[in-house]
């Protein structure tokens, strides 16, 4: 028994010291080099995630984005479920590796990445998230990318959308958290309503959950009662709760998320949707191009955002509202038109 | 467990042992593991060979195990000192925390020269952890509740208390669950730039030197271990038994407060959820693994941040899923903690049984 | 009488030794049916021994056991219950948080392959509860009831065994006066029944209250065997305590005359509780003079543990004072009454006394660990001095110890006790209090040990000896004086009472009784 233990050890041993060797002797061939000419098949890809991949949503779609890179030709790799006091370490650990881009996904990624980024300067931070208080497109590392998504271009346009198609000019809308996309959705959904029939009133609630289905059937039962026979929702799992009062009621809705046409086919006008996979697609293009870097905001404009196409929807919207949305759509990429970022209540409050 | 006390004969077999023991846990654990690794379709030693390279691949790679270790060692020195009396700290991520929230509202908030914010720092972290050790052995000592039972309900405690203070009122703006940072002129210097290691280590080196010398040379150590040799016997020797015991649980606690104090001043710079992985529960694996000695603590933290270095980078270039990662770890831990129970069961069984010994003596 | 010539039970030529030395050496026993045999014994005679090795916890090194005539083999318990041998043990075995049914029910489940057949073992036990006249509440947690209840859900337990020989080792120890008149009304019973039993005892009036036949042991011989009605409490105490004063260590001229008044030590009417508030010492009192050494007899378990624990300060007194040197030292830490002068050789001496993983120099060192001698100027040990004084003691003790760095648990219980007794007497102390200092070690040992107490004697500290070997306490106390039950009786010079009217104390009786 020991002799069989000590021939075991004797040969572990062995092969650590082989392996030890091995990788002291050869240090990784794939130091951070330069960009210059580097072919995208040789761009290495990692994608730290906060949460799970199959989250089937915010971590989800960036995963997916990544194994597009993938599929066209880039090295990629990933870590999910990355605690935010590992994150240091995790951007270190890659950057260590030879990585060229290495993407945090999520807000809480900014500050360990502006903390890194000095000590790698041949590889490329990207974090899908606004930069932290006190760090401005000036004073931040070059190899750094922030993004600011204008989520609520999108949601003027769905406003127009509503507001040509109220009957009872009484439109609900359901939203999550009281946090700024939510809150600048709801003011620039209001703007879009009032361009498109000034005489509408919008009944808002924020739930303060996405998760919470019932809360949303409840105030979207509220907002049908007081005579809305549109509701507007952009609260996740709360706002499913919302459809499924609107199902019940033979309301109209405006989706968020994904293209949710299929849950209600004849009561889903469009939804308010963002791209986070092909955010996560573009950022390596953006190296390559030499556009990395800077804040990146991202909106209609780009097409990263946008209202999802009419469906059954294409006969009964008139045209006269299309047009609408289409002379918004091409001003807001003509930056003719800005959509105003308002962080307040212009909507007729419901909560409480 | 310390008969080198006096003496070194007595050491030597004892630390063969432990040697053996480590040895065999860590092959128990990559059997496991390769058994595991080919049920997966994956091929064992190209895992195993990118652990060992990716721990020990460049300078950063290295200088991240020494960071991995850092609170690892201190806390397990502490657990140390307590498992002198018979106590096992268990509490080691509870009074963490205590000693990192109160070393950061330090570091925020005090203005002062660097070195008065940092010796306050170090005593306010070491009196918060202490106060959460040493309740959990006040309680042992007094009512005979278990410390260990104690002090894993106070590590919820903390942990929970962290949750809220860092999303309420000491959260920095931005929106995030963590306080401010504090300023970049107390943080402890880096040993190399561009890496998580710093200063820290330094002191550990010396606060194990410190650990060794108390509990091998001093009167104080020697009244600690008669505890832990024989409750009995040390009362009737004249120890203050349950003082003792309530310190020792104290002192293992500051100890923890203190790597808390460590790991704001020197890698995080603030205070969030997660800053402790486990670190209370991996020490006390380790101390009892080094049999409480202070150099065997230092070797066994730095094995298993290598481990953990090593597995983390396997993870970058083989790309498996992270439960292979959480398994291997879990095996390794797993084996050292029953390997030794292993080997002395089987030692015992070759033994010859004794005869039951009434009350006559030879 | 009933019919004696049935013998059911014999048990020939019996020995056991551990460790090489014998517990029983070459033991007769014979018991017939229906017949009380009360094994008479004082602590270590043997009589545990035999009845385990009966019951199967032990083998027997030599001898064979028969029943009903038959040679058996016992290897374990459930060989002895099945051959009818129904076992209760001092300490019970119950278990604490069943109800008695489930106790008794416990025993026997396994007879019926797992199946339980709850109605018909409730039907049996109310049966021979009612036969043998044993009250028993069969739905009560067992730790809720009283401790002589708790004795007869063990009898119980044991009679399902189909039980013909029933052991019964100090069965009174834990009972007050109205339980053991139950026990024994209920054993009569039993015994009317045709049951055999073997009572083991060291109390003179329950043997001759209910036995037929006594076995005296002696240091694991039997030394006699008589009818119980042939013989009375004085021959019976004798022949316990027996005649053969072997010690070779007397006491010098006289040491302790009247000049010397000082009181050393005293103990006014103190009270202390014991471990599970079974002993308590009530109401005790004695006073121990300059260079006089004062023994207690008494068998084992009958406070001596609780009076030295109180004197040294590891137990509560609850009531009265006790005085070293003029200063009180009631409830005091065991620190400052070790500071004042009270050395103190335990009772456990493997497991208290000294530190087994220890060196000789440790487990010198941690008695004195508060003592500035040994101590440098951060706190260290000065191990130079302490290595001296360990030289010291091994030299002026003689103890044996192959190399110096040796632990002591691996030395002998001889050197062992040595060491102990070298640290304690190298203290100082006004008093010595010193407690079965000599039990288990062989005459060499022992006589050194005497002779190292009377020198500590000459030098005028004064000494409080306990033991429960009677010869010693005999030849070297000044004074003595016999515990039972918590109780010491009036201290007494050793020449003045005979050894049976001491054996009588010891058995329990008053003093009223001896005269």
């Amino acid at each position: 028994m020991k002799r069989f233990f000590a021939l075991i050890l004797c040969m572990l041993l062995l092969i650590s010291c082989f392996a030890c060797d091995k990788g002291g002797k050869t240090p990784e061939q794939s130091t951070p080099s330069s960009m210059d000419g580097k072919q995208k098949k040789e761009l290495k890809v990692a994608l730290i995630l906060p949460g799970s991949l199959n989250d089937g949503g915010w971590n989800a779609n960036a995963y997916a984005g990544l194994q597009e890179l993938e599929k066209e030709g880039y090295k990629v790799a990933f870590t999910e479920s990355v605690q935010i006091s590992a994150i240091e370490e995790a951007f270190r650990n890659y950057a260590n590796s030879g990585f060229d881009l290495v993407i945090g996904h999520g807000f809480e990624f900014g500050e360990p990445a502006i903390r890194v980024a000095p000590d790698f300067p041949e590889v490329n931070f990207f974090v899908s998230g606004k930069m932290p208080d006190g760090v401005t497109v000036d004073n931040m590392p070059k190899n750094v990318g922030f993004m600011d998504m204008k989520e609520y271009e999108a949601a003027y346009l769905a406003g127009i959308v509503a507001g040509g198609m109220t009957e009872t000019n009484i439109i609900g809308y359901v939203a999550g958290l009281e946090i700024p996309s939510q809150l600048s959705n709801m003011a620039a959904f209001v703007k879009g309503v009032e361009f498109s029939n000034p005489d509408a009133k919008i009944y808002g609630v924020v739930t303060g959950t996405f998760e919470d289905p019932n809360k949303g059937q409840e105030a979207a039962k509220a907002q049908i009662d007081l005579g809305a026979d549109i509701i507007c929702q952009t609260a996740d799992s709360t706002g499913m709760g919302a459809i499924q009062a609107c199902i019940e009621k033979n309301i109209k809705i405006v989706g968020y998320g994904a293209d949710q046409f299929e849950i209600a086919p004849e009561l889903i006008m469009t939804c308010i949707v963002t791209d986070n996979k092909s955010v996560i697609v573009k950022q390596a293009k953006r190296i390559l191009d030499g556009s990395f870097g800077g804040l990146w905001e991202p909106g209609v404009q780009d097409g990263t955002c946008f209202i999802t196409p009419w469906h059954n929807f294409d006969s009964k919207i008139p045209q006269e509202i299309k047009n609408m949305v289409a002379k918004a759509t091409e001003e807001i990429k003509a930056g003719t038109l800005v959509v105003p970022y308002i962080l307040e209540r212009i909507d007729h409050k419901m909560d409480n | 467990m310390k008969q080198f006390l006096f003496k070194k004969r007595e050491n030597r077999p004892s630390f063969l042992d432990s040697v053996a023991n480590t040895c065999l846990a860590i092959a128990m654990a990559i059997i496991v593991s390769i058994i595991f690794i080919l049920s997966l379709g994956e091929n064992p030693i190209s895992v195993f060979e990118f652990i060992i390279r990716g721990a020990f691949r460049n300078t950063s790679s290295v200088l991240e195990i020494l960071a991995k270790s850092t609170p690892i060692i201190i806390i397990g020195l502490g657990v140390s000192i307590a498992a002198a009396t018979g106590m096992t700290n268990l509490g080691g991520d509870g009074q963490f925390y205590m000693g990192a929230i109160s070393a950061a509202i330090i570091g925020i908030y005090l203005e002062a020269p660097v070195w008065i914010v940092w010796i306050a720092a170090i005593c306010v972290s070491i009196l918060a952890g202490g106060i959460w050790g040493g309740f959990a052995g006040f309680l042992r000592a007094t009512i005979d509740t278990s410390e260990v039972i104690i002090a894993i309900m106070m590590n919820y405690i903390a942990l929970f208390l962290i949750g809220f203070l860092v999303s309420n009122p000491l959260q920095a703006p931005g929106g995030i669950p963590q306080t401010r940072a504090i300023p970049q002129i107390v943080q402890l210097p880096k040993l190399i730039a561009g890496s998580r290691a710093h200063w820290g280590i330094v002191f550990v080196a010396l606060l194990a030197l410190f650990v060794w010398f108390v509990m091998n040379r001093t009167v104080f150590g020697f009244q600690l271990l008669t505890i832990g040799k024989s409750a009995k016997a040390a009362q009737y020797g004249g120890i203050a038994v349950k003082k003792l015991s309530v310190t020792s649980m104290f002192i293992a606690g500051g100890f923890a407060g203190f790597a808390g104090m460590i790991e704001v001043f020197g890698t995080y710079y603030r205070v969030l959820e997660g800053i402790s992985s486990s670190f209370g529960f991996t020490a006390v694996m380790i101390a009892i693994l080094a049999r409480y000695r202070p150099l065997g603590i230092i070797v066994g933290s730095l094995l298993i941040s290598t481990l953990t270095v090593g597995v983390n980078s396997m993870q970058i270039a083989v790309n498996v899923p992270t439960s292979i990662v959480t398994v291997i770890q879990s095996v390794v831990v797993f084996s050292i903690l029953v390997m030794p129970k292993i080997r002395a069961n089987f030692q015992h069984a070759q033994r010859k049984r004794l005869p039951p010994d009434e009350r006559e003596e030879s | 009488m009933l019919n004696p010539a049935n013998t059911i039970l014999e048990m020939k030529g019996i020995s056991k030794f551990f460790d090489g030395k014998p517990a029983n050496d070459q033991i007769d026993l014979k018991v017939n049916e229906g017949e009380i045999v009360a094994l008479l014994g004082e602590n270590g005679a043997g009589k545990s021994t035999l009845m385990n090795i009966l019951f199967g916890l032990y083998q027997a090194d030599h001898g064979e056991i028969s029943i009903d005539g038959k040679v058996v083999s016992i290897n374990s318990p459930l060989d002895a219950i099945a051959l009818g041998i129904g076992m209760v043990h001092q300490h019970f075995m119950l278990i604490p948080a069943f109800d008695a049914y489930e106790n008794i029910a416990l025993s026997i489940s396994g007879k019926r392959n797992g199946l339980v057949n709850h109605q018909v073992i409730r039907e049996q036990i109310k049966k021979h509860s009612i036969q043998y006249n044993l009250s028993i509440v069969l739905d009560t947690i067992v730790q809720d009831l009283p401790v002589g209840l708790q004795q007869q859900v063990e009898i119980l337990k044991a009679l399902f065994g189909e039980c013909r020989i029933l052991v019964l080792d100090e069965p009174t120890g834990v009972l007050n006066e109205q339980e053991k008149i139950k026990l024994f009304s209920s054993l009569k019973e039993l015994k009317a029944a045709g049951l055999s039993i073997i009572f083991i005892s060291h109390k003179l009036d329950e043997v001759l209250d209910i036995s037929d036949r006594v076995v005296i042991l002696r240091k694991g011989k039997v030394v006699d065997s008589v009818t119980t009605n042939r013989t009375n409490k004085e021959d019976l105490a004798c022949r316990m305590v027996g005649r053969d004063v072997v010690f070779s260590v007397k006491k010098g001229p006289r040491l302790f005359d009247n000049k010397m008044k000082d009181r050393v030590l005293e103990i006014k009417n103190i009270e202390v509780h014991g471990k599970r508030n079974t002993q308590t010492i009530k109401d005790l009192s004695l006073t121990i003079h300059r260079g006089e050494l004062f023994g207690i007899a008494g068998v084992d378990g009958n406070g001596q543990s609780e009076l030295v624990e109180a004197l040294a300060g590891l137990r509560h007194v609850t009531k009265g004072k006790i005085f070293l040197n003029g200063n009180e030292i009631t409830n005091r830490s065991s620190r400052s009454i070790k500071q004042m002068g009270l050395a103190f050789v335990p009772e456990d001496r493997r497991s208290m006394g000294t530190i087994a993983s220890y060196s000789l120099d440790q487990n010198i060192f941690f008695r004195n660990s508060d003592s500035k001698t040994f101590r440098k100027h951060f706190g260290q040990i000065d191990k130079k001095k302490l290595h001296m004084l360990g030289d010291r003691l091994i030299k002026d003790y003689d103890i044996r110890i192959p190399h110096r760095d040796m632990l002591v648990g691996q030395l002998s219980g001889g050197n062992i006790q040595k060491v102990i007794l070298a640290r304690e007497i190298s203290s100082d102390p006004v008093v010595l209090v010193a407690m079965h200092p000599t039990r288990g070690l062989d005459v060499g040992a022992i006589e050194f040990i005497h002779t190292r107490l009377l020198e500590l004697l000459s030098s005028g500290a004064g000494i409080l000896l306990i033991s429960t070997e009677l010869d010693e306490i005999i030849s070297l106390s000044d004074q003595m004086a016999v515990i039972s039950n918590g109780k010491l009786s009036r201290p007494f010079r050793p020449d003045e009472l005979s050894l049976s009217q001491i054996g009588l104390l010891m058995g329990g009786s008053d003093e009223e009784a001896c005269r």
